[in-house]
């Protein structure tokens, strides 16, 4: 890269290119060092670099405030201005409402109009930066900073993925609700969250599989190995979100279009290395910082952002964990699956509508399953003193059914009200230790046979 | 092997550690040993190969049917009975497994007291890469063909769609995640094909090393945290990726560690006759191209929807009398049937009313009107009964069930629309559907 002579373009235009196998690492550096003249990009190469810039810039930013304490004053107003431009742009251009921001969708009407501001703007900047920099022969130390920032932007975001694995906060184990639930019921997605959530060591596994990538990311010397991981991972975990109908399929793109924005540079040398069989020079690069206490500097600060970083989200992994997915553990005293004894109701019940059983899993929600499988949640709220349980509509918060209950024995309850119009009264009794050979069937060395149940 | 090549001639063979010596030794006993017969089993797909073959093949199969109960019985006091079925690590596998093992360390010592002079054997190497290359290439190509035809994991079965998550083992549930989508077969299928064929190539066999680590990594973790019966064989596969990678760890290192410059592969050609050369090439394109064609069209065969079967579907039970006693449709009854769902030919499975899956191998007699059950794990349990089918909607089924005397009556229900099969794909979700 250092020398000019020898940088070209590559077939899909992005800057790249190894340097000459006449100039050694130290050779180049002392280039770099006296500032030696700009290697010549061609027109469309530098087109194609400055939109690239636009483009991936606007779409990182406000990385990396967000991880600063007090820049929330920063973010804030800047996620605000979003939320004007992206309703406004929805309606004008595209005739859509936009009402629903991103929540545990990433793929929101929302995400993708964002997306085609993006791509506008970029196209904008492109062109007036074109004209307005029309002598300029190429942009190596923009083309290395811009390196850096998707780095790191990259390896917070593999970091933080594979610290939610790892702790298994992302996939928690199955609830009672789940476990009862046949498997046509599942969505694709939640099948996806169910193999998941089964296997505490695949997790394990999954995890570090993110975090290896994103560590080796943040060490100039081994950033291309932690891009050609990250490449294989994200590519896997674009896969599963097309397949398995998972909404986060615009992030994973990008996650993995920044990985294999940072390989572009090398791909001479990887063909090298991989397909040709030849001798490959080291890369050479261009030190960020003229001065050497500058360089201390940044790889001190560095190390230690990167500590952080990982620090901060295995613990936050860990809360969340401990808060949402520890659902094994009882949480009521009413925790469990029940089974529908006898139901008495006012009417004939239609076939398929009749319970069979009532599941308490997720802290504050209910689950009853009807007689053609079919489940209904509600969100639960239990009034021991008044001893009543209101059940709310997920989808409606204004449909409340309130239930009496009596628990005269720890495996015997009983339910009256009027659900959904209908007068009913329900004896349930309590599975004693439910035992699900999903959870329990354990770690076989030998298997005489395949156990595919 | 033995005869000094040009190369040798010209440079002096290199003289290899002797614990280096040691372990090539040991390694190339033991690859051979667990790689064979390969490659004669996989030419049975070159037509009337099997006239040869098998011959040629049966006194290897009878040598190993003869060790590994012997070994079993003498050494382990087990009986490794059971041989070949979907398992792979059954004791008969393990127990094969330690013969290899203690096989190829009596090569070793024999060989290391044979050869003493011996500085190296750079060449033979050569010929061990290039049998362990292909051995693997072929493994997986066959596991990405099953995959890209999906026909290794099926769509879910009827049966199956009515299990509840919980009742299913974890590799039920593995094969049901990867059952529920197409793409995400062919991708992974892609991905194990794409590593074979370029293990095929000498110049791209160290990418195609890396690529199959990478897929194998992955399906060793899977088949070790989700009871799949083939981990040693995985883990066989793994290592003798990595053991493809090894001449050019230093290469790698350079390349992705200390950024250094990355010396030229060594090139070591096997043949030195150009005519032979090119003739081995001839022949290596042939047999891959075969051998790839063949597997997706065995996989394509095997993967064909079988027929729908007679009294195919979901059946409700709306009666069920034992020993004369009508049994309450109780959702806390395990024993009492809850349905009884026919979805491909000789297999028959029960649902019972907490709702657990029960599966039976059948045999049915159209014209006796006769259900032949047999358990699939209990190779004494046996049921016959009799059914009628009045209708096409109504079936009664009566006879002897395991102990009891069953009669049920039954009622045909159109199979519902599963969620997990009817999703589809969603360019925009508002929220995630999460069920």
């Amino acid at each position: 890269m250092a020398e000019p002579a020898r940088v070209e373009a590559l077939a899909d235009g992005v800057p790249g290119g190894g340097p000459g196998p006449e100039t050694d690492p130290g050779d180049a550096r002392d280039l770099a060092s006296r500032g030696q003249r700009s290697p010549r990009w061609s027109p469309l190469t530098r087109l194609l670099f400055r939109f690239t810039f636009a483009y991936l810039v606007l779409y990182n930013v406000p990385f990396p405030l967000e991880y600063v304490p007090f820049a929330e004053k920063l973010v804030g107003p800047y996620g605000e201005l979003w939320n004007k431009l992206v309703p406004w742009v929805g309606k004008r251009v595209f005739g859509v409402a936009i009402t629903v921001q991103p929540n545990g969708s990433g793929d929101t009407t929302w995400n993708y109009v964002q997306v085609f501001c993006l791509l506008v703007i970029a196209a904008a900047v492109t062109i007036v930066w074109t004209l307005l920099d029309r002598k300029r022969a190429s942009y190596p130390r923009l083309y290395d900073g811009l390196r850096v920032y998707i780095r790191f932007a990259l390896a917070a975001a593999m970091i933080g993925y594979g610290a939610f694995k790892v702790i298994q906060s992302q996939f928690p184990a199955s609830p009672f609700e789940r476990l009862m639930q046949p498997f046509g019921d599942f969505s694709p997605m939640g099948i996806l969250w169910a193999f998941m959530g089964a296997s505490a060591s695949y997790n394990v596994f999954a995890g570090l599989a993110e975090m290896i990538p994103g560590l080796l990311l943040t060490a100039r010397r081994t950033a291309l190995l932690g891009a050609l991981l990250s490449i294989a991972v994200m590519s896997n975990v674009v896969m599963l979100n097309f397949s398995y109908d998972v909404p986060v399929k615009l992030y994973s793109c990008h996650l993995l279009a920044m990985g294999l924005f940072l390989i572009a540079a090398d791909l001479r040398r990887l063909a090298g290395l991989f397909l040709f069989g030849r001798a490959v020079e080291p890369a050479a690069y261009r030190p960020l910082w003229r001065g050497t206490w500058f360089r201390h500097g940044a790889l001190v600060l560095r190390t230690v952002l990167v500590l952080l970083c990982v620090g901060f989200y295995l613990n936050f992994s860990y809360d969340n964990r401990r808060e949402y997915g520890d659902y094994a553990s009882p949480g009521s005293p009413l925790h469990g699956i029940w089974n529908v004894e006898e139901l008495t109701a006012a009417g004939k019940v239609p076939e398929g509508e009749r319970w069979r059983r009532v599941i308490f899993g997720y802290p504050g929600s209910i689950g009853i399953q009807m007689s053609d499988d079919s489940r209904r949640r509600y969100a639960l709220k239990i009034d021991p003193k008044a001893k009543t349980m209101t059940l709310t509509r997920r989808d409606d918060p204004k449909a409340k059914t309130v239930l009496a209950y009596t628990h005269p024995a720890p495996e015997l309850l009983t339910l009256q009200g009027t659900f959904e119009k209908r007068q009913i009264g329900a004896r349930l009794r309590r599975i004693e230790k439910p035992a699900f050979l999903l959870t329990s069937r354990g770690f076989h060395w030998i298997n005489e046979y395949p156990f595919t149940h | 092997m033995a005869e000094p090549s040009q190369q040798d001639s010209v440079r002096p063979a290199p003289q290899w550690h002797p614990a280096t010596r040691l372990l090539f030794r040991f390694a190339f006993a033991y690859f051979l040993l667990c790689n064979l017969p390969f490659p004669l089993t996989w030419l049975f797909y070159i037509p009337h190969a099997d006239v040869v073959l098998t011959p040629l093949l049966k006194p290897y199969w009878a040598f190993w049917r003869a060790a590994v109960p012997w070994v079993g019985k003498h050494l382990f006091a087990v009986n490794p009975a059971v041989r070949i079925n979907g398992s792979g690590d059954s004791t008969w596998g393990y127990v094969q497994v330690f013969c290899w093992l203690t096989l190829a360390l009596a090569a070793t010592v024999a060989w290391t007291l044979l050869d003493r002079r011996r500085q190296s054997y750079v060449r033979l190497h050569e010929w061990l890469r290039v049998y362990v290359r292909f051995a693997l290439a072929a493994a997986m190509v066959t596991y990405g063909a099953i995959k890209v035809i999906k026909s290794q994991f099926p769509d879910p079965a009827l049966d199956r769609l009515l299990q509840p998550l919980g009742d299913a083992s974890p590799m039920g549930l593995l094969w049901t995640f990867m059952g529920a989508s197409q793409s995400y077969n062919v991708f992974s299928g892609a991905g194990e094909m794409l590593g074979g064929l370029l293990l095929t190539l000498r110049r791209t066999t160290l990418l195609g090393a890396l690529v199959s680590i990478a897929v194998l990594g992955n399906i060793v973790m899977l088949n070790f945290s989700y009871d799949v019966p083939v981990k040693l064989y995985s883990a066989q596969l793994l290592v003798e990726a990595l053991f493809l990678t090894l001449p050019d760890l230093r290469r790698l290192g350079d390349m992705f560690l200390l950024n250094r410059r990355v010396a030229p592969a060594a090139d070591r050609p096997l043949f030195r006759r150009a005519g032979l050369h090119r003739g081995a090439l001839a022949l290596r394109t042939g047999l891959v191209v075969l051998f790839v064609v063949f597997s997706l069209a065995d996989a394509y065969d095997s993967g064909r929807d079988a027929k729908q079967p007679q009294l195919y579907g979901i059946w409700n039970v709306d009666e069920l009398t034992a020993d004369g006693r009508v049994l309450p449709p109780s959702v806390a009854d395990a024993s009492r049937w809850r349905r009884m769902i026919f979805d491909f030919p000789g297999m028959m499975s029960i649902q019972t009313m907490d709702d657990s899956r029960h599966r039976y191998n059948l045999v049915l007699d159209p014209v006796q009107h006769t259900l032949a059950l047999t358990s699939r794990d209990d190779p004494q349990w046996k049921s016959a009964l009799s059914y009628r089918q009045p209708d096409p909607r109504s079936l009664t089924v009566a006879g002897k069930f395991g102990d009891r005397q069953i009669q049920a009556r039954l009622h045909w229900v159109k199979a519902p629309k599963f969620l997990l099969t009817s999703r589809g794909f969603h360019w925009i979700n508002e929220y995630p559907f999460n069920r």
